[in-house]
């Protein structure tokens, strides 16, 4: 049986290149966020881009594991997808949300934005090997690959956490989220805007987890520059910060980490703003992470874990 | 500050230690079962205290470019004056009577951080057997990281916990001194790896030891609870 090919989500060109980024981005307000980085900025972490690759941008630090799975092209970034992801995840200078955490990047989508399941396969257990605490995957398909969901299951046994994008098909009632956010031991992740409403491009269905901005993103370009993006790929690098931020603090703690994603989900039902109809919803999953409420519980031994 | 700390932290199992011993004649000799604990001296109660010039002597067999070392009287809480007899030596006379601890810090040519050594001289501890908090925390440390089965990480916070708690001179404030600890304590725990990630040390060993750690009023306890606490581990 032929295994599906999975892309970039049609995420949305919106803007750039800019010479330089806002200096209070919306989507990680500066006073908010600088008060999380006093505790936790993901600091001896590692966070997986698997994506279209790396470019050098003066905001990124240089990987400290690459690889590429596309046949005849290296891990340079010739599409702009991936090096934006990674920007969002852990980009300095305000960029990212998890700004001091240690950059795996990996290429499996070619520089035209499609791969096929095996090496997205093989990039799930070759990142988790190389010590990935959280991959981040801003990609999907229409079909479940029995490969990939393994080598999802293989990097949570290693204590590594998996987000993927929802998709951007919208949603009229039916399921529209794509593989492998689909599958249920991913985080799946939704998009939102700067209103709080929901981005209209936002796939929707049962699995959403939860919803992290993903409109108008400002995240570093391949001219060194930057750019606005839309997209639930930009939501999952933002979601996959969370996540570095989360895993330093079950860390410094004491705490076990999460071996499955039911596990995190439970935290995340416990710790986030609900948003869109009351309780669970298809767009919103189970709301809104609420990281000053996470940090703030855990500064004071207050959070809810379980 | 806090970099170097953490640095110091993780780096102290690289370290080069050297030891500090007493020359026999005459303190050891005068001390009944001595046993060296934690880098400390303890000995049975009935000790009679020192009542003539003592030697510390620094057994190191690395050169080491500066020495500092103090003896601090712990009837009158004042560091006593040290001579020296010869410039270039690792020995320090101590000219008189009384309890002393003394610590001692030395930096390499290439200004490597030794390993501090602290270890008390004279007299019985502080506590005496059966009033001190030393043998439950002890106990604790053990029965905790027994039950919590992860040899890396209680290897690392035992090393981690005992070099922090020897920095608590008594004149440090207390709530200074948990403060670091924690600090120190979370820098290591952050850096486990594997199994040891599964481990549940917040409830496991943090927060029993600081329910244990309730009654505590002084830095000084505090420094003696938490090195007991790492004997047992």
């Amino acid at each position: 049986m032929e295994r599906p090919i999975y892309t970039l989500p049609p995420d949305l060109f919106v803007g750039g290149p800019y010479a330089l980024a806002p200096s209070n981005l919306w989507h990680y307000p500066r006073e908010q966020w600088e008060a999380v980085w006093k505790r936790v900025t993901g600091k001896g972490l590692r966070g997986a881009i698997l994506d279209t690759g790396y470019k050098a941008h003066p905001d990124l630090p240089v990987p400290i594991y690459t690889k590429s799975f596309i046949s005849g092209q290296s891990i340079v970034d010739g599409n702009g997808h991936g090096t934006h992801c990674s920007g969002t995840m852990l980009g300095r200078n305000g960029l990212g949300g998890a700004p001091e955490a240690d950059l795996i990047s990996i290429k499996v989508l070619s520089n035209q934005g499609s791969g096929g399941s095996d090496g997205i396969e093989a990039g799930i257990r070759d990142a988790a090997d190389a010590g990935a605490d959280v991959i981040s995957m801003s990609l999907g398909g229409g079909g479940s690959d029995a490969g990939t969901n393994s080598a999802i299951d293989y990097a949570w046994s290693k204590g590594c956490y998996v987000i993927a994008a929802a998709g951007n098909s919208g949603y009229n009632g039916s399921n529209t989220i794509g593989w492998p956010g689909r599958y249920e031991n991913c985080i799946c992740t939704a998009s939102y805007k700067e209103d709080g409403e929901i981005s209209n491009f936002s796939s929707g269905g049962p699995q959403i987890t939860w919803a992290l901005p993903g409109s108008n993103i400002v995240s570093c370009s391949l001219t060194e520059a930057y750019t606005l993006m839309s997209g639930t790929s930009m939501a999952c690098p933002g979601g996959a910060a969370v996540l570095l931020l989360i895993k330093e603090l079950q860390l410094r703690e004491g705490l076990p980490v999460w071996r499955s994603a039911s596990e995190a989900k439970n935290f995340i039902k416990l710790n986030t703003q609900d948003a869109g109809a009351p309780g669970f919803d298809p767009r919103f999953g189970l709301g809104k992470p609420l990281i000053n409420t996470i940090i703030e519980g855990l500064i004071n031994d207050t959070l809810v874990w379980s | 500050m806090k970099t170097l700390l953490i640095l110091l932290l993780l780096s102290s199992s690289c370290f080069a230690q050297f030891e500090m011993t007493v020359t026999k004649q005459p303190m050891i000799d005068g001390l009944k079962n001595p046993v060296v604990i934690g880098g400390r001296v303890f000995y049975d109660s009935g000790t009679p205290k020192i009542s003539e010039a003592g030697k510390i002597v620094l057994d190191t067999k690395l050169p080491l470019k500066d020495i500092i070392v103090e003896a601090e009287n712990l009837d009158t809480e004042e560091f006593v004056e040290l001579t020296k007899p010869e410039p270039d030596g690792y020995v320090w006379t101590i000219n008189t009577p009384g309890r002393f601890r003394v610590t001692a810090d030395g930096w390499s040519p290439e200004g490597r951080y030794r390993k501090r050594s602290n270890i008390t001289l004279g007299g019985s501890p502080p506590d005496g057997p059966g009033t001190s908090p030393s043998p439950a925390f002890k106990e604790l440390g053990k029965k905790l990281t027994n039950a919590l089965a992860d040899p890396p990480t209680t290897k690392a916070l035992k090393d981690g916990i005992a070099y922090m708690a020897k920095t608590f001179t008594d004149d440090v404030p207390l709530e200074k001194a948990k403060k670091d600890m924690v600090t120190a304590i979370e820098s290591i725990l952050l850096l486990r790896q594997g199994s040891s990630r599964t481990k549940d040390w917040l409830n496991g060993f943090r927060i029993p030891v600081q329910n244990a750690l309730l009654g505590i009023k002084t830095t000084k306890e505090y420094r003696e609870a938490m090195l007991s606490l790492t004997e047992g581990m």
